[in-house]
């Protein structure tokens, strides 16, 4: 598939576009955040807590005083790493569980499928949690629960993908001209499948950002006193009523970014299915 | 359909299995002592060892994972740590109470995500259909701990229209319903959306169009039954998501359900609830899961001979 | 396109009928104006933070089900406010022997628990000796650990003979674990005690009509109380996990009173109209417990040097927003025999010298914190983490849920723990926080003081209130030298309530009087 048709496709929706852009500007921010931010996010200034919005500080203070503005800069860094470190290791565990099962077929995909329908059977948020009791709390748990609670989608992608690909005949075809199988899954099947995966991955991104914030949000993510959005929602609980920026703040920017991502997934995926005509 | 139904049932059983293993597993896994959760915090090591051999904990695990399995096919649990009650009346109480929360969520979101899909879909194309597509991403992208928050400041503190917690009469199931659905009613909106505008392209419709019959009688007989199928399907998934507890929403709204009940066992080392609540929560996903694929196989036949 | 236009009415159609359902239906119904007249039931709601746990003497260990607790059983004696003096309950009167080791308490006669059981002396040697039972694994088991035997003399006196001269055995009996039961109720359940709680029966103001853990408790007036008749027919009693959710539903009317409103709040609360807040001063001390035995906090110069480290006239300005004082004494505030000395400054220079001086001017602290549990608590911590980290010390802060921070208490890599503690009896918080016989079970920093422990010895057994004052005295100014703890504050108890509730009292222990509380204008 060339590259410029699909980006004359994507260009049209107007969505995808405004996606693509929040999801660049958000990943631009989280790489530039230490450089970008006006204060330390981390410094506390008791008698400066709970300020409104004001030009010192744009989108007010914390109730310890810290700037709630540079704390969602910063924050983009830690909650986006998050959120694609996670996506990342579900892609790749679940994409190859997926790819295994459809390549071997028979007895392996019989055993994988059963094992990816009680997977599926946890919830993955409920899947999460316990996978924090178990590990303890923290940003490095936070990943690996929400992926581990994250792979079946990306297993069924895979597995479905590759499934079409072996229908196809290119893997009769190059098997039957000897071809080893490793060298047969690296050029023929990962090739066609990866597309899925990504996309699928883009709209798991918007969900692991709201899993991650809500894992926070119930104080078993990020540790204070890191600037994760979620946990600065949590933070906000209290004060929701007097001094809402604490929670409106970091709540808005999780659902502008998750929008981003979604609007942005939808228009790749739109792009990437084959549609009847109009 | 007999056969189908039968089919689906049997392959239900080594899930199940598995599940109780794993519930079983994932829970003994979790650190922290039951016995000395129970005897608390001022038990000598003596009260504990009493108490390990009490609950059965200083047998081999084999022989916990069977009694496990034995008592949970006869409904027992044990009592929960937290309040000492039978644990199945502690779920059957958090389950009565997500199952009405999930069910006017679902009943909500459903008017509104098919209204708002199908809205979409007569206007395809022009501006309407993106802002309502939007409109549905944004429902999808929301973080519903946060709508709720705001929910309850703006309703209940602010404007003291609604109550703000609990389950105390219908008035309580809006906000809560309203924070739940408004994930649902986007993926449904999307789907019925894609839905009709695939059958609404369908060369069958445009010559019934031609014939002259009305859009909307068009939309009612023929998009609407075609649109259902993955509508049926997202419904199933997002019923199960639900029911299963949507734990943080039920949090904010001090919703005394199934998510919330596991939240707080979890938090309080309740072992005999988290493991019945990781069992239960699978075995009604799987269900529900079951009971989706059932309405697709009424709603086309062509998967009963599958 | 006609047809278009035609599925537009439709629509339209249905959105303003739903409208107009959703406007019509109102739902008013379940707004409770909360003024109940005289003529109409008066039933009080009443909102904490945290959930009701098993209504039961020998197992409730949280502070509001204690006061639901005073509320259902009676004790032998009471404390009463303002200043926690110990008054008659179910007892009338007590005479102490010759020996200063017999105690006889006479009963109110005719006195009889809500199942009809006379609640006479063989009820209060059986609730006794419920706690006691070591089988019966308590959490109060201690507190009657100086009585050598409980006798029911007649059905109106119990005679008490303790071990040594005990004059804290009034203390013992006034708190929770001193609740008396009915012993028809509990004798069915004394395989499995905990399940008393299911079906409790006291003889109080008020009985428990039913609690359904994560909904509601419902307490009704008990019509055969013997003492003054309360005027509240019904208590509603809930707990809401999340502050502002709960100053939300004082000001719907959803509620009546909410326990722990939100602190940053209580000056605008002030000003709505409809609603009043209360500030008492609580028993409640925050402090950082530190592990005297763990390396460097062995030695005195670095447990002092976090002391000054840490600005906490600051704290309780900013984060306690002025609810509370600077904690003045190793005692919780309204402990009788308290006194006060002189708070460590803040002094970040003299810290970093002490730290020095001690070798240990880089070194890495636990900090562990809980959340949710006391007002503030995690914000407390990251602020004490900070202050802390300015003087150069490296600080690992972690939060914690409430049920593995209990077993946390005594991990053994423990170094520095936020802790809130409040028990009414100056030798019980002595003994437990600063005496060896309390190790690894209330004492978790591991403070240890020879002279300390003469002290509280002595003053345990010395009848005569001047002596005891003076050993207290001496103990407290050494323990607030040796510096066990960063010595933090002592916190306000916050409430908001309706105009329309009157009598609403509350002790410096949190526990809240709701026998004498009316809804009316």
């Amino acid at each position: 598939m060339t590259l410029r048709p699909l980006w004359i496709r994507f260009r049209r929706n107007r969505g995808a576009l405004l996606g693509a852009a929040v999801v660049v500007v958000f990943s631009v921010l989280g790489l530039v955040a230490p450089w970008v931010a006006p204060y330390d996010p981390l410094t506390q200034n008791l008698a400066q807590g709970l300020q409104p919005p004001s030009f010192a500080h744009p989108l007010g203070t914390d109730e310890v005083g810290r700037d709630i503005l540079s704390r969602v800069i910063v924050g983009s860094r830690i909650s986006l790493a998050i959120a694609f470190a996670s996506v990342g290791l579900a892609l790749v565990v679940g994409g190859s569980l997926g790819l295994l099962a459809g390549f071997c077929g028979g007895r392996v995909d019989s055993v994988v499928s059963r094992l990816l329908d009680v997977w599926l059977a946890l919830p993955g948020l409920l899947l999460a949690i316990v996978i924090i009791a178990i590990l303890g709390v923290g940003i490095d748990n936070v990943i690996i629960s929400i992926a581990l609670g994250g792979v079946p989608p990306y297993a069924r992608v895979a597995r479905g993908s590759t499934l079409s690909v072996k229908e196809s005949g290119f893997v009769e075809a190059a098997r039957s001209l000897g071809a080893p199988d490793l060298a047969i899954i690296l050029r023929h099947i990962v090739p066609n499948i990866l597309a899925f995966l990504l996309v699928q991955a883009t709209l798991g991104i918007a969900t692991a950002l709201l899993t991650a914030s809500g894992l926070s949000f119930l104080g078993l993510g990020a540790q204070p006193p890191t600037p994760e959005w979620g946990a600065m929602l949590a933070d906000g609980r209290p004060y929701l009523i007097s001094n809402p920026q604490v929670s409106v703040f970091p709540g808005f920017t999780i659902m502008l970014v998750a929008l981003g991502f979604n609007l942005f997934g939808d228009g790749l995926l739109e792009t990437v299915t084959p549609r009847k005509a109009r | 359909m007999g056969r189908y139904l039968a089919r689906r049932l049997l392959a239900i059983v080594p899930v199940l299995f598995v599940l109780s293993l794993v519930s079983f597993t994932l829970i003994k896994l979790i650190p922290g002592d039951p016995a000395a959760v129970l005897a608390g915090i001022n038990a000598s090591p003596v009260d504990i060892g009493v108490m390990r051999h009490q609950m059965g904990l200083d047998r081999p695990l084999h022989v916990q994972y069977l009694r496990f399995v034995e008592r949970a096919v006869a409904g027992d649990f044990g009592r929960s740590v937290r309040t000492t009650r039978p644990v199945r009346v502690e779920i059957a109480q958090g389950f009565s109470n997500t199952f009405q929360l999930a069910t006017v969520s679902i009943v909500l979101a459903t008017l509104v995500g098919l209204s708002l899909g199908c809205f979409a879909a007569l206007r395809r194309y022009t501006i309407y259909d993106t802002l309502a597509m939007m409109t549905a991403t944004l429902g999808v992208s929301a973080p519903v701990f946060w709508v709720g928050l705001m929910l309850i400041v703006l309703f209940s503190a602010d404007l003291r229209l609604l109550p703000a917690a609990g389950n105390v009469g219908w008035a309580s199931f809006i906000l809560p319903a309203v924070a739940l659905g408004l994930n649902s009613s986007g993926i449904i909106a999307r789907m019925t959306r894609a839905g009709m505008v695939d059958t609404l392209s369908e060369d069958y419709v445009r010559t019934a169009r031609s014939k002259g019959v009305t859009e909307t009688a068009v939309v009612i007989r023929h998009a609407l039954k075609n649109a259902m199928i993955p509508a049926i399907t997202v419904l199933g998934l997002q019923y199960g998501y639900l029911l299963a507890g949507a734990a943080i929403t039920e949090t904010v709204f001090a919703w005394p359900g199934l998510g919330r009940l596991m939240v707080d066992s979890i938090g309080y080392r309740d072992y005999p609830v988290m493991q019945a609540g990781v069992l239960v929560v699978g075995v009604g996903f799987t269900l529900i899961n079951l009971l989706a694929d059932l309405g697709y196989a009424v709603v086309d036949p062509r998967i009963r001979y599958g | 396109m006609s047809s278009r236009s035609n599925f537009d009415a439709v629509l339209k159609t249905v959105v303003a009928v739903s409208l107009v359902v959703a406007v019509l239906g109102f739902p008013g119904a379940w707004v409770q104006t909360g003024t109940a007249f005289s003529a109409q039931r008066q039933v009080l709601r009443y909102v904490e933070g945290t959930d009701v746990t098993p209504i039961d003497p020998a197992y409730c260990v949280d502070t509001p089900t204690s006061s639901i607790i005073h509320l259902v059983y009676d004790n032998l004696v009471m404390f009463r406010a303002p200043d926690m003096q110990v008054v008659p309950d179910l007892a009338t009167s007590w005479k102490i022997g010759a020996d200063r080791k017999t105690w006889t308490f006479t009963l109110r006669s005719g006195v009889r628990f809500t199942d009809g059981t006379p609640a006479n002396a063989d009820a209060v040697v059986y609730s006794i000796e419920r706690v006691a039972n070591p089988k019966n694994a308590s959490p109060y088991r201690t507190l009657f650990d100086e009585v050598a035997s409980v006798k029911s003399l007649n059905d109106t006196t119990v005679q008490i003979i303790t071990k040594d001269p005990y004059p804290s055995l009034l203390d013992a009996l006034g708190q929770v674990g001193g609740g008396i039961v009915s012993p028809t109720a509990a004798k069915p359940y004394e395989a499995d005690p905990r399940r008393f709680g299911e079906h409790p029966v006291g003889s109080g103001p008020f009985e428990v009509r039913s609690w359904v853990p994560g909904q509601q408790t419902v307490l009704v007036r008990n019509p055969d109380y013997w003492g003054k008749p309360p005027a509240l027919d019904e208590i509603d009693w809930r707990g809401v996990p999340d502050a502002s959710v709960r100053e939300a539903m004082v000001k719907s009317g959803e509620a009546d009173i909410i326990a722990k409103a939100p602190i940053q709040d209580l000056n605008a609360l002030r000003k709505v109209p409809g609603i009043k807040v209360l500030a008492e001063s609580s028993m409640y001390m925050v402090n950082i417990e530190l592990n005297n035995q763990a390396k460097p906090l062995d030695d005195v110069r670095v447990r002092r040097a976090l002391n000054y480290a840490i600005n906490k006239e600051a704290i309780v300005k900013d984060l306690l927003f002025g609810y509370g004082r600077v904690n003045d004494s190793p005692l919780p505030f309204g402990v009788q025999f308290r006194v006060a000395l002189t708070p460590y400054p803040y002094d970040p220079a003299k810290a970093k010298a002490l730290l020095a001086e001690a070798g240990a001017s880089k070194f890495t602290l636990n900090l562990w914190a809980p959340h949710g549990r006391y007002m503030q608590d995690s914000q407390i911590g990251e602020a004490v983490a900070n202050y802390l980290q300015a003087v150069g010390i490296t600080v690992k802060y972690r939060v914690w849920e409430w049920a593995p921070y209990m077993q946390a208490l005594n991990a053994p890599d423990r170094m520095a723990l936020l802790l809130g503690r409040a028990t009414p009896g100056t030798d019980f918080t002595m003994t437990r926080q600063y005496s060896k016989t309390a190790w690894n079970l209330y004492n978790i920093g591991l403070f240890y003081d020879p002279q300390v422990e003469k002290l509280i010895a002595e003053a345990r057994i010395e009848f005569d209130e001047g002596t005891r004052a003076k050993l207290y005295a001496e103990a407290q100014r050494r323990v607030w030298e040796d510096a066990p703890y960063i010595f933090l504050d002592n916190q306000d108890q916050l409430y908001a309530l309706r105009d329309t509730v009157h009598g609403f009292q509350t002790l410096p222990d949190e526990f809240v009087y709701l026998e004498g509380v009316h809804i009316g204008q």
